[in-house]
């Protein structure tokens, strides 16, 4: 459940019972005053009836304008006495001049004459009057009741929104982050404390761990970098063992084993360095590259490389690629995937290249999928692949391709695996020079 | 012919020394920018191998200095940087090569011999050996005088190997520098056996009095 949404539900709940709560204590109170001033009426008619009958003077009919009427009986002493006190009671009456019956309130009370004889009065008065007016507050008090309700709710709701914008963009900044692009400062809200808390303590942790990714990079570059001397020494001394004439052939074939594990160690070290350089983009020359020419190169050369293993390719091409990047790198990117083709397809097999305007799509036959989250990961192996290989062709191919906003990706379809690089959704072959670096960088 | 290695790094820097010692060269070392610069100051020399991160300065200054004098001193760029645009700037500053490390000894000579060969005489760059002689620039490659035809990558090994000779060359080294790096250990080397098969070929029938020898299976050697 989203923030703003649990406060609004929260704040509804709560005004929803205030609400209802004064909505009804508000028409209860109302109602019973309004009954107060009938029966106030209703006693001072009473009151005038027995002074005027006490007077003897002539009882009106009924009031022609309230519509009141009344009722006087003579009772004895002992109902008199069982019910000297004064009664309201609501029922329904027949009122003679409106010739119906309605809803009236109705107030009996016990007089006595000079004679002493007790006398019964009841007098009634419609409450049509009151009912309706009962009515329309019902109905107004609901109506106002939905109103301010909404009204609260939608005031609510604007303003939990725009309060939360800071948090959201914040979050939005998150998700960028998140996804491995790179969205410049996390925004910063300068009004509310809380916010500028929260930005600030994302921005010191997002620095840190930046720096920290930054610290192993280059330590990473560093070690790769210091290893070249000792590694450059180890051999040249082999070398120069191995040009003494005075060796046995078993002590030559040894040092030669070993000049060769150390120029594999070597040529880890140099992929490693390279990765470290192309993250860090030391590559900034780039020109148009016609990528189906590459393509084309590499065939050759790992054909003729392979020349044993009967693998043949084939090209389809539909539109040309050509791109704006470092031609080292495109080269390296290109020899890497189809390496790849010759180096993990069995003897025999048949390997396509597909080029369109957007990128190519390299494919070769395998004995089942690789796994996709870590096939660009550095070292990631198979356990039937050959010694020798670094494990790292695929991490270098894939940071070449992310330094230059292309996207490598793999899949498995039909018993082949493919892996496809495309340019974005812009085409920057279109774009000049170095600006094909956008703002994900 | 007087070499001055300058080199920080000690152990390379003896490596190198001997290195080229047994090739026949006079060597001297320095192993900073001081002492480099005290030794260019007082002696002549007919190459210099020149690192560019030295304790106490950086090697381009060095170089930059010294062709302000108008010195022609041959001098061989060894840098672990590796970058491009280090070697832009050495080779624009007057450097006749350049050469990253890690580099094997036989290609340092190979780079030496090649850059005294174009100082001193002009014109010729072969490579001689025997009777054949390798002319890398314009592609020929005569055997006792009689030009002989021999295909890119025939040629790639060859010039190979008479820069080297009597080094005995990994099969796996020799692979990489003709077909560039992308060789892994892994690989069969049909290839390169294809290759050589018809060099060594045309070799014998041409009449050469050098020949590649194999090494107990592991690479060869031009004797």
């Amino acid at each position: 459940m989203k923030l703003a949404t649990k406060i609004i539900l929260g704040l509804s709940i709560l005004v929803f019972f205030a609400l209802g709560i004064w909505g009804a204590v508000f028409y209860f109170s109302f109602m019973s005053e309004l009954t107060g001033e009938i029966d106030d009426t209703l006693a001072d008619y009473s009151n005038d009836i027995i002074v005027w009958s006490l007077a003897g003077e002539p009882l009106p009919y009924s009031d022609a304008v309230a519509y009141n009427t009344f009722d006087i009986k003579e009772v004895t002493p002992e109902y008199a006495a069982a019910n000297n006190r004064i009664r309201y009671w609501e029922s329904i009456t027949y009122i003679q001049s409106q010739d119906e019956d309605v809803p009236a309130r109705n107030r009996s009370c016990i007089f006595k004459d000079a004679d002493d004889r007790y006398y019964e009065l009841v007098v009634s008065v419609p409450t049509i009057e009151r009912d309706s007016v009962s009515e329309h507050i019902i109905k107004w008090t609901i109506i106002l009741y939905i109103v301010l309700l909404l009204a609260i709710i939608g005031i609510a709701l604007t303003v939990v929104r725009r309060n939360l914008r800071p948090l959201d963009e914040l979050l939005q900044w998150l998700d960028a982050y998140s996804r491995g692009e790179k969205p410049g400062s996390v925004p910063t809200d300068r009004h509310v404390v809380e916010f500028r808390k929260l930005s600030m303590a994302t921005q010191e942790a997002v620095d840190r761990l930046e720096s920290r990714n930054e610290e192993q990079k280059a330590f990473i570059g560093n070690v790769s970098h210091e290893l070249q001397t000792p590694l450059a020494v180890c051999t040249g001394r082999i070398e120069s063992l191995l040009s003494d004439t005075e060796l046995t052939e078993t002590q030559t074939v040894e040092l030669m084993k070993l000049a060769r594990s150390l120029r594999d160690l070597s040529r880890l070290n140099k992929t490693l360095l390279m990765l470290h350089r192309i993250d860090n983009d030391r590559f900034p020359e780039s020109e148009r590259i016609a990528f189906l020419q590459l393509i084309n190169e590499s065939i050759g050369l790992y054909s003729e490389i392979y020349a044993s293993r009967n693998i043949s390719v084939s090209v389809r091409t539909d539109a040309p690629f050509i791109y704006e990047m470092n031609p080292q790198l495109a080269k390296m990117l290109v020899n890497n995937l189809i390496k790849n083709i010759f180096v993990h397809s069995g003897s025999g097999s048949a390997a396509e290249v597909s080029v369109s305007a957007s990128g190519f799509t390299v494919s070769n036959p395998g004995d089942g999928p690789l796994d996709s989250g870590l096939v660009f990961s550095r070292f990631y192996r198979k356990s039937s692949d050959k010694d020798g290989s670094t494990g790292l062709g695929l991490a270098l191919a894939y940071s070449i391709c992310r330094s230059h906003s292309l996207t490598l990706s793999y899949n498995w379809a039909d018993g082949r695996h493919c892996f496809t690089v495309s340019a974005s959704s812009v085409s920057p072959s279109t774009s000049s020079g170095q600006n094909i670096l956008p703002e994900i960088k | 012919m007087k070499i001055l290695v300058i080199e920080d790094e000690e152990a390379l820097a003896e490596l190198t020394d001997k290195a080229l010692r047994k090739e026949g060269f006079i060597v001297e070392t320095a192993f900073d920018y001081g002492s480099a610069e005290e030794k260019l100051a007082v002696y002549a020399y007919d190459c210099i191998l020149l690192d560019i991160m030295l304790p106490g300065g950086n090697g381009l200054d060095l170089l930059r200095k010294l062709k302000e004098r108008g010195d022609r001193t041959n001098v061989i760029i060894t840098s672990a940087k590796d970058s491009i645009d280090d070697k832009v700037t050495g080779l624009g500053f007057g450097a006749d090569d350049y050469l990253a490390k890690p580099f094997h000894i036989a290609e340092l000579v190979a780079r030496i011999r090649s850059v005294a060969r174009r100082s001193t005489n002009r014109g010729d760059f072969a490579f001689r050996y025997g009777n054949v002689a390798l002319e890398p620039d314009s592609g020929r490659v005569t055997v006792a005088g009689r030009e002989i035809q021999l295909l890119k990558k025939e040629f790639d090994i060859l010039e190979y190997f008479m820069q080297r000779p009597g080094h005995i060359i990994d099969k796996t080294v020799l692979a990489e520098a003709v077909w560039g790096d992308h060789i892994d250990q892994a690989d069969d080397f049909q290839f390169v056996y294809a290759q050589m098969k018809n060099l060594r070929r045309k070799l014998t029938a041409a009449g050469a009095d050098i020949g590649i020898k194999s090494v107990y299976g592991f690479g060869y050697k031009l004797v």
